[in-house]
């Protein structure tokens, strides 16, 4: 059984063509950035959406640790310290206003969706993409199956991984993958570490790994100001990859704040708002440093054209 | 609002036909009335049509513009819209109604109310169709009409959807009487019973054929004595042209690209002064009759693209001059709008099967793009043979969010033709026309003959023929609510209704193409219809090579989710019954909120690539096709479907209380195929493998809208996303597909602030209007269409 926290359909930027997204729950790093927290944590989490509640009280009945309670005003209250996410509530929620972050599917269950659009990639050499979270930190036995299943249909196979993981597993994958999107956000293992809770060696490693074995690569850095966005920074990391590895495309991606609420969702106080948005001249200057150091696949943004498909 | 045009010409045109004001043209009316008055009972009827056709050509004002290059107009000057009074004579208060109503209004002058209660009323209230129709229509059909069933086409205006072919640009009116003179000649009056009938067809078209003559020559004159008149230099040399233009066509076949534009102009004025077919008339498919003009121009040096541009845009702007004739009642609500439905067909193939991509094609293209008129609506149908380059074009011009151009899938016409009984030879020649209905241009009459209210029907069915909105037993007994042992039973007793219905609608439409065929005559569209001149019968009476009637099924979104709720709800779950299920209807949900949302969430429902859902669509879909499919019609044809609304959904759902689906009485259903609006959630790859789960080629048409914010499609990354969704639904057999983009925020702005957005055209159906002449509560349903923001 796989744990999603999302099924995309009709995803654009995650790997060439259109393509289905599965986005694994569950993530080895914590990114003081992270967009989708709900991806964080490998069980569900309770979710809240105020706006939906129709103020039926049905949530505050079902509760068997009376971690709810239910004010006709203000809807339920949540007291995460007493929710064990048991997901009561949200069965019985009939707007949706509580739901669970992450659902379960069966491998056949993915298959059917996944085929369905088999069309859709045909057409635009698309395919699947593995995301998160962390889809590399997931039970790699079970992982390797779904990865064979979508290979023997001959579909296209993308992984977007952190590459925070044993390189066993990057090795798994890469028996079976057909690119990899890869995020290298910083050089500097000690900023890593405060920003992201963890170094960055083992990434830098597996990144080296896959490069020597002949992985394609899309590299993808999320630029942000006070994180990694100075220009020493930038410049120190495009040096790094010219040495190292060989990426097909580098994708620097504007740090956005949409995606906030999702933190009030899940009850965990906003990260997000600790940093700001570049500036599209800024943007454009980091550009320019990743292409002065001979990176000329760079580009911003994370659509991967692929040419000549309409 | 933005002044668009190539040239200050054209933007100085087009700012006069977006800016004036509507209004009720006098001249035809009363032309009409003059030679009925003088003719009736003298001569046969075709003759007579033919005899005011030719008055109206010899009498009617000329109008040439400031800065003209293509000329004519229907009444005496731009937006002035000519009434039908043979078809539909207004009464006074129809006039007061016009005159007031804040959308969709036409000025009527005083002197207008004088002569219509003096002269048209006494004369045409008892021998206008519309009069004849009602009072020969059985009770059941009255009874089902006024209860919004089905409504009718024809009841206010002509048999439509004409298109014209290619023959319009490669011969002459003279060349066309050369014909009937050999076919009058030919007429072996001791053999062929129908011999004098035939004589006065063929008499009749001759005297059209003529009457278009005097037309043109009437604009040679009046352009020769203008440039006489004339000081600037360019534009005496430009009057010059047009005379010279309008001597040579429309009696002689064109000669160069502005005389061929200027030849179809003409007849399409014939046509639409001739009778009010709605769907106006269309030029099929432009940019193959233009491209052998286009390139002998080219070659001699005469003409290049911005010329070529600056000319088809004075078309545009011609099209965009000729409000719809004014609708009033049932029909207005059916087809609420000044847009009178020509569509013009771009790319496709040719007749020998080879792609159909042009230099004129492009330069269509960014006539719309520039334009970014109501009128023509402009579609592009795309191949497999159809290069990614026009494809990647389209997607631009579309995404810029006015909705046009439409995609039509050109593999999906030539089949739907082919199963219709068509040669290749001739399906390759049509397209689609009005909304999105196929047929083979120039030598088909393909009739929309009303909608359908499917959704209205199942709950007539659920509730043992009785209609909760008439109060009336409209349908036959087939079970009480609780009857149903099963969901298959249910469907049984839906299919016999369904029946039930369609005989009544069909019923009545056979009666109504007798009136026509007998009593109203278009010798002129006839001359230009392949076989009329042949078979010396006229359009209307089945002379058309081909002949179908459609019967366009309204609200599949909503009937199938409601058929999914029960079969899911009261058959499988066996969480309450149908009577209980009605009584929370009847309560429109209140008290039951808990209960519809859930409903909302938790049932199958259309358009999420659920197989549960979606085989209940193709289950209804199949039934009705086959009910109406091959149904014989009065013409000799077949009655075949079309799954479209134009803006019927918002009228029908008006006449529905709350449906098992979820949705409250009165709101509108599910436009075209397109899902339920807001039960999508999957993605548009979810309701593109939804949508082609119906058999789009068992049909002459589908309609299915989508629904994008700008930032979904931006870049080149949005560019190809579209292209690809739609390869992707036509390699799925997917009839046509078309895109709003636009950001709700805008919507509901604009809603707030119309003043601010006078020139926010949307898509509609499978049309585009202006945001601003839409009725509150479609404009609510255009923002409440699921946007497909979070992908």
């Amino acid at each position: 059984m796989y744990k999603l926290f999302d099924l995309q359909r009709l995803s654009m930027e995650n790997g060439p063509g259109l393509r289905t997204t599965l986005f694994f729950s569950g993530c080895p790093l914590r990114c003081a950035w992270c967009h989708n927290p709900e991806g964080l944590y490998y069980n569900p989490v309770l979710m809240y959406f105020p706006d939906r509640c129709i103020q039926c009280a049905a949530c505050e009945h079902v509760c068997p640790v009376d971690a709810i309670s239910y004010n006709p005003e203000v809807g339920p209250t949540i007291d995460r310290a007493l929710c064990t996410n048991c997901g009561d509530c949200a069965a019985v929620c009939p707007t949706e206003s509580l739901v669970m972050s992450a659902k379960t599917y069966s491998l056949e269950e993915i298959m059917h969706t996944v085929l369905r659009d088999r069309p859709f990639y045909d057409r635009s050499q698309g395919g699947v993409t593995f995301s998160g979270g962390e889809p590399l930190s997931q039970n790699m036995k079970n992982l390797e199956e779904l990865m064979k299943a979508i290979k023997a249909e001959r579909i296209d196979l993308s992984i977007d991984t952190s590459g925070h993981v044993p390189l066993a597993n990057i090795q798994t994958a890469a028996k079976y993958a057909d690119s990899f999107l890869y995020d290298f956000k910083h050089l500097d293992a000690e900023k890593h570490k405060e920003f992201i809770g963890s170094s960055n060696e083992r990434i830098l490693d597996n990144l080296i790994w896959l490069s020597n074995n002949g992985a394609v690569i899309h590299l993808r850095t999320p630029v942000i100001p006070g994180f990694n966005g100075s220009e020493e920074d930038l410049a120190s990391m495009a040096e790094w990859i010219a040495e190292n590895t060989n990426p097909s495309t580098i994708s620097l991606l504007p740090y956005h704040r949409f995606g906030s609420d999702k933190f009030d969702r899940i009850g965990i106080p906003d990260k997000k708002r600790l940093f700001e948005p570049p500036t599209t001249e800024f943007m454009q200057k980091a550009l320019e440093i990743y292409r002065s150091k001979g990176l000329q696949q760079t580009q911003i943004g994370g659509a991967i054209l692929v040419s000549n498909v309409i | 609002m933005s002044n668009r045009g190539i040239s200050e010409r054209t933007k100085k045109l087009r700012k006069e036909s977006v800016s004036t004001q509507p209004v009720i043209s006098i001249e035809r009316a009363l032309i009409e009335t003059d030679v009925y008055k003088k003719y009736l009972g003298q001569v046969s009827v075709p003759v007579l049509r033919a005899l005011f056709f030719k008055d109206l050509m010899e009498k009617k004002e000329l109008h040439l513009g400031e800065g003209e290059l293509i000329v004519g107009e229907k009444g005496e000057k731009p937006q002035a819209a000519p009434t039908f009074p043979e078809l539909c004579c207004h009464t006074l208060e129809d006039l007061e109604v016009m005159n007031q109503r804040e959308l969709i209004s036409f000025k009527v002058e005083d002197e207008y109310f004088k002569i219509q209660e003096e002269t048209f009323i006494p004369f045409w209230e008892n021998r206008s169709t519309r009069t004849k129709i009602l009072s020969l229509m059985t009770d059941e059909w009255k009874d089902a009409y006024a209860a919004g069933i089905f409504t009718e086409f024809m009841e206010q205006r002509g048999p439509g959807h004409t298109v014209g072919s290619d023959e319009i640009y490669s011969r002459g009116f003279n060349d066309r009487i050369k014909q009937i003179d050999e076919e009058l000649a030919n007429l072996d009056y001791t053999n062929d019973l129908e011999a004098a009938h035939k004589a006065e067809q063929l008499k009749a078209m001759r005297i059209a054929c003529e009457a278009i003559i005097t037309l043109g020559r009437r604009y040679s004159e009046y352009a020769a004595e203008l440039a006489e008149k004339e000081e600037d230099p360019q534009r005496k040399e430009e009057l010059l042209q047009i005379a010279e233009n309008c001597r040579v066509v429309p009696a002689e076949k064109p000669q160069t690209f502005w005389q061929a534009i200027q030849m179809y102009w003409f007849v399409h004025l014939g046509v639409t002064l001739e009778i009010n077919p709605w769907d106006a008339f269309s030029p099929g498919r432009l940019d193959q009759h233009l491209i052998p003009f286009y390139r002998q121009d080219v070659k001699d040096g005469t003409l290049d693209d911005n010329k070529a541009r600056e000319l088809l845009e004075c078309l545009w702007i011609k099209f965009n001059n000729q409000p719809a004739p004014p609708k009033v009642g049932i029909t207005l609500k059916e087809s609420s709008t000044y847009t009178d439905f020509a569509n013009i067909n771009t790319g496709g193939i040719r007749p020998d099967g080879q792609d159909g991509v042009n230099e004129v094609s492009y330069l269509i293209l960014d006539t719309m793009d520039e334009m970014q008129l109501l009128q023509p609506s402009s579609n592009v149908q795309i191949s497999r043979k159809t290069p990614d380059r026009f494809l990647h074009r389209a997607c631009e011009v579309s995404r810029q969010g006015w909705g046009q151009p439409a995609f039509y899938n050109t593999e999906a016409i030539i089949q739907e033709m082919l199963n219709a009984g068509k040669t290749l030879a001739d399906a390759r020649m049509g397209g689609s026309s009005g909304c999105v209905e196929t047929g083979c241009f120039g030598r088909e009459a393909y009739i929309l003959t009303g909608y359908f209210n499917l959704p209205k029907v199942l709950m007539i069915t659920l509730n043992d023929g009785y209609d909760p909105y008439s109060g009336k037993q409209l349908g036959l007994h087939t079970g009480k609510p609780d009857s149903y042992k099963s969901y298959e039973e249910l469907m049984a007793a839906f299919a016999e209704q369904i029946e039930h219905f369609v005989s009544i609608k069909i019923a009545g439409s056979n009666v109504i193409d007798s009136i026509f065929a007998e009593q109203m005559p278009v010798p002129f569209l006839s001359t230009i219809t392949q076989d009329c001149i042949a078979r010396g019968k006229d359009y209307n009476a089945g002379g058309a090579r081909y002949n179908t009637n459609y019967l366009q099924g309204v609200g599949i979104g909503t009937v199938t989710d409601s058929m999914s709720a029960l079969k899911y709800l009261v058959f499988d779950k066996e969480e309450l019954s149908i009577s209980e299920f009605l009584k929370i209807l009847d309560d429109n949900f209140v008290g039951h909120e808990a209960f519809r949302s859930k409903l909302l969430i938790d049932t199958p429902k259309y358009g999420n690539d659920d197989d549960y859902a979606d085989n209940i669509m193709f289950e209804i879909f199949d039934t009705y096709a086959n009910i109406v499919t091959g149904k014989p019609t009065y013409k000799g044809g077949k009655y075949r479907i079309n799954m479209l609304p134009t803006t019927c959904h918002v009228y029908f759902g008006s006449v529905i209380g709350a449906t098992p689906d979820g949705r409250f009485a009165h709101k509108p259903l599910s436009e075209g195929i397109s899902p339920v609006q807001g039960a999508d959630r999957g993605g548009p790859t979810a309701v593109v493998n939804s949508a082609a789960r119906m058999d789009h080629l068992r049909t002459g048409g589908t309609l299915l809208n989508q629904k994008f914010t700008p930032s979904l499609v931006k870049g080149e990354n949005g560019l190809r996303m579209m292209g690809n969704l739609i390869r992707t639904y036509f390699d799925k057999d997917g009839h046509h597909i078309q895109f709003n983009v636009v950001n709700r925020d805008t919507l509901i702005e604009a809603q707030k602030n119309p003043e601010e957005y006078r020139d926010l055209i949307v898509r509609v159906a499978g049309y585009s209007d202006y945001f601003r002449n839409l009725d509150l509560e479609l404009q609510n349903e255009i923002i409440a269409r699921t946007e497909q923001e979070h992908f």
